[in-house]
């Protein structure tokens, strides 16, 4: 199989591929000098699924309000990572401690919606389609997707994971495919089971898999390049050439795709620190190969679950905790490596916070508003607005009272981030949030 | 008479919508006829270019426009299929119930006797453009998709005043929220903007008032209602005209404007001449008096475009992307697949169309499908490229399509030229792709008949080497253009 750069290479010296010259500088771009200043900038959304227990994410420890809510999962001052003198992160977030320093995460407080529902799915829905009326049959971010600028070819949004597309993301004109690191998008070149040809393709006493060698894999990728690349295209015939472009695009694109996810890439071996080794780091990892080999896609949504924490939560809550923060400090740390961290911010979300008070089993309930982080070197780190008030005259019936509506935040990287018209995405105008260094 | 690509302005108009007459330079012939099909239908089965090219272009696009026998009976009968009020209502997770509905269209679009209308239904779908995401009910979608058919090749007037008391529609764009009190403009913001005069035709006052003329117009989530309380009856000012106006009244006001005719013939134009460069309006006002005095009827405005030499010409021809409705339909024609159309259409998990990037009854707004380059990206490009494989196979997974390319070539390479590679390839790409002379770089012909041959261009290759052939066709750039 011909290596991507061999690839671009013999196309170039070909004859009658002066039209090509368009297509280069998209694959080329080892960094993002070659765009426009925030036209190619990245969102990447990650889905704490579960309803996520905010309390105990950042944890009010000067509060003793807290304690006595949470006499047996209260986590201990000394045992808090230091955001300031009133919250502290979870032990298992140790690594957020550079991000912090450095001044790239800001945690975003009382985050959530009027009237919060407690069910899993509905305030998925409200979170996903940012319609707390729940009307709207599509997602915040697959609207985006109809307006944010990409290149001609590529793919405006992607879904990193194994589950169907999540509703955040339906709603885009053309669609959002879901990879996952050991499924990524390739030519499905192999013989599907039970069907016709796989009996016929078999010779008397020959071979049982005949058709589906490498080699002939090899063979067929070969031809199907070889007969986008020899297309006619007149200079004057811009359908022709997009088509042909597009073409060619895409065999590079998934040629990119499988040495990225090869297990003897350079980008695999990345030395996961601590607990990172868990899906979504592996995740976020193929995210910022993506990023760094020049995929033009502008929004990537990925989920971590486990954070349905009804009973003896404190460790395994941690646990995810840890994983999480991990995954996203080393994939900024791998961004930074490959010049691309710049252009990329994460967000997180859960579909709820937890009650304030604990329950009999060690663990807690569904609760209503809640936190969430905020990622990236074109962060303005810190703390966004008060934790909100433990004080039970001011619970809403034994939950977090919310002072954000959601749909700031989300106005917030979609207008200045993604460069979308917010207003157009979320239906009515929302006051960003300033988690942006002005640029 | 043949036209160049270079030189839309200086186009004669009357001379670009004459009817196209074959000459000895520029013959009737299967190019010609695959290129019709593909625009008037959604391509060709190898007997149909036989046929087409024995019966002249007069008498195969006057058969394009009336459709063949028994299509009554097969309306009459996937009328009654298909989706009614017991179905379930679409929720917005995961597996939709939109697929039972999905299906049942696909197969009228795939067995119908009419194709010609069937995409002429598919252009008006995604020209008032109404999602299942809103509206919720499939039973609904469907007794739109029916109005829709009814229409589609009649004349627009009684189209759109149907349209207007349209209970999806009503529900898509918030009839039952426009009353006397608080006229809601959705709906008359749509009519002016994008179902008949464009941007720039109309003022914020001439939309505000034709809400005003919509309200009462409400469902019963069944049909149309007139509520008469929630109807105001004083005069209204649209687009000069004052009276007592109610929906019917801006429909006929609305048409009256010359902009009407241009902004749906431009749309029409489009959709059956080219996407390539838009043309200059001069291009289009012959067709635009036409239309406006047949008093507005599309099959006749379609049969001029159809007959036309810029239809019969480089401006048109491989000038569109195909959709993946038209991708996929017309590569299952093309093999004479067979599937086994479901008779219940219940909801199934995988569908043709499924990554495509064209979920039918759900358009991603009020516009449509933006078309043309925003149907390929890598992942859409992708996803034609596997389902291509699967149908290539001749797969019966959940596509429950089977397809015999083996006896097609046994059918209809003739027996003289020798099933040997080149004649396969040649007839493969004939049945695929109809290209013109020249129009196959001979090296990548060459590289195909290469590969079908394995070094024994002889014999006839082996099932598997024609499957993977054919696989490679359908990926090729011209195969993505109509």
């Amino acid at each position: 199989m011909l290596t991507r750069r061999r690839f671009l290479e013999r196309t170039l010296q070909g004859s009658s591929l002066v039209a090509l010259g368009p297509t280069v500088p998209g694959f080329l771009a080892s960094t993002a000098a070659a765009a426009e200043p925030g036209k190619d900038n990245v969102l990447v959304v990650v889905e704490m699924t579960g309803g996520n227990d905010g309390l105990n994410t950042v944890v009010p420890y000067a509060d003793d309000l807290y304690y006595a809510a949470r006499p047996t999962i209260g986590i201990a001052k000394d045992q808090v990572v230091r955001v300031d003198d009133h919250i502290g992160l979870n032990p298992g977030m140790r690594s957020f401690d550079k991000l912090l320093s450095d001044g790239r995460l800001a945690i975003v407080q009382g985050v959530g919606y009027p009237n919060p529902d407690r069910s899993h799915f509905e305030s998925m829905d409200v979170w996903q389609s940012a319609d707390p009326k729940r009307q709207a049959g599509s997602g915040w971010l697959g609207r985006s997707l109809n307006s944010v600028r990409v290149s001609a070819g590529q793919i405006p949004g992607v879904h990193v994971g194994t589950q169907t597309l999540p509703l955040a993301l339906r709603g885009s004109a053309t669609g959002v495919p879901t990879i996952h690191p050991s499924k990524p998008y390739d030519l499905d070149l192999a013989l599907q089971r039970n069907n016709n040809y796989a009996v016929m393709a078999t010779p008397a006493g020959g071979r049982s898999k005949g058709a589906g060698t490498n080699k002939e894999h090899d063979a067929r990728r070969a031809l199907i390049e070889d007969l986008a690349k020899l297309a006619p295209a007149p200079a004057n015939d811009n359908l022709r050439q997009f088509v042909r472009r597009t073409s060619l695009q895409t065999y590079a694109a998934i040629e990119d795709l499988r040495n990225i996810t090869r297990n003897d890439s350079p980008n695999n071996q990345v030395r996961f620190r601590g607990n990172a080794n868990g899906e979504l780091a592996s995740e976020l990892n193929l995210v910022a190969s993506m990023i760094a080999a020049g995929f033009g896609t502008r929004v990537f949504y990925l989920s971590i679950g486990g954070f349905d924490t009804h009973a003896n939560q404190l460790q395994e809550h941690q646990q995810r905790l840890q994983q999480l923060a991990d995954a996203i400090t080393n994939f900024f740390s791998q961004l930074d490596r490959s010049g691309h961290s710049k252009r990329v911010v994460l967000m997180t979300f859960s579909e709820f916070g937890r009650r304030v008070r604990e329950n009999g089993s060690k663990g807690t309930d569904h609760g209503a508003g809640s936190c969430l982080f905020v990622a990236g070197p074109g962060v303005k780190g810190g703390v966004v607005g008060a934790h909100p008030s433990l004080a039970t005259d001011q619970l809403d019936a034994g939950d977090l009272r919310h002072h954000t509506d959601f749909r700031r935040v989300y106005a917030s990287l979609l207008g200045t981030w993604l460069g979308c018209d917010s207003a157009a995405v979320l239906g009515e105008s929302f006051e960003p949030l300033p988690l942006l260094k002005e640029s | 008479m043949r036209l160049s690509l270079a030189s839309l302005d200086r186009i004669d108009p009357a001379e670009a919508w004459a009817p196209w007459e074959p000459s000895a330079g520029d013959p009737w012939d299967r190019k010609w006829a695959g290129h019709l099909y593909r625009r008037a239908g959604f391509g060709a089965s190898w007997p149909e270019l036989q046929e087409a090219v024995a019966n002249g272009p007069t008498t195969t696009i006057g058969r394009l426009l009336t459709g063949h026998g028994g299509q009554d009976e097969f309306d009459q009968l996937m009328d009654e299929l298909g989706p009614d009020s017991n179905s379930p209502v679409f929720a917005p997770t995961p597996f939709g119930s939109e697929a039972q509905l999905q299906t049942w269209w696909f197969h009228r679009m795939l067995y119908t006797r009419h194709p010609l209308r069937e995409r002429m239904v598919l252009f008006w779908h995604n020209h008032f453009a109404t999602s299942l995401l809103k509206v919720r009910q499939p039973a609904l979608m469907k007794q739109q998709n029916i109005l829709i058919r009814r229409h589609a090749l009649g004349k627009f007037s009684p189209f759109l005043l149907e349209m207007s008391r349209d209970p999806a529609m009503l529900v898509w764009l918030d009839g039952n929220s426009n009353s006397k009190d608080k006229p809601n403009e959705n709906y008359a913001r749509e009519v002016l903007e994008l179902f008949t005069l464009g941007v720039g035709h109309y003022s914020e006052t001439d939309i505000r008032e034709a809400a005003r003329a919509f309200t009462g117009w409400h469902t019963n989530g069944q049909g149309f209602t007139f509520n008469r309380f929630e109807h105001d009856d004083d005069p209204k000012t649209v687009l000069g005209q004052t009276g007592r106006w109610d929906g019917d009244d801006v429909v006929r006001i609305v048409l009256e404007q010359p902009a009407a005719a241009r902004f749906l013939v431009r749309k029409l134009y489009r959709e059956l001449i080219s996407e390539g460069t838009p043309p200059p309006d001069a291009l289009l006002e012959p067709l635009a008096s036409q239309f406006r005095d047949s008093g507005y009827d599309i099959a006749a405005l379609v049969g001029t475009m159809l007959h036309s030499r810029l239809f019969f010409s480089d401006h048109a021809y491989r000038q569109r992307i195909k959709s993946p409705v038209e991708y996929v339909l017309g590569l299952l024609r093309s093999m004479e697949a067979k599937t086994t159309p479901p008779t219940d259409y219940s909801p199934t998990q995988q569908q043709p169309l499924d990554g495509l990037g064209q979920a039918l009854f759900a358009p991603p707004n009020v516009k449509g499908w933006a078309g043309g380059e925003a149907w390929l990206n890598s992942a859409t490009l992708l996803a034609r490229h596997n389902l291509a494989w699967k149908i290539a196979q001749g797969t019966r997974g959940p596509l429950g399509i089977t397809t015999q390319p083996g006896a097609l070539i046994r059918k209809h390479v003739a027996r003289d030229s020798g099933p040997n590679a080149e004649a396969v390839v040649d007839f493969l790409l004939a049945l695929l792709l109809q290209p013109a002379t020249g129009e196959i770089d001979s090296q990548a012909r060459r590289k195909l008949v290469d590969f079908l041959a394995q070094g024994k261009p002889k014999s006839m290759p082996p099932e598997h080497r024609v499957r993977e052939t054919i696989h490679a066709i359908l990926l090729m750039p011209e195969y993505q253009l109509s």
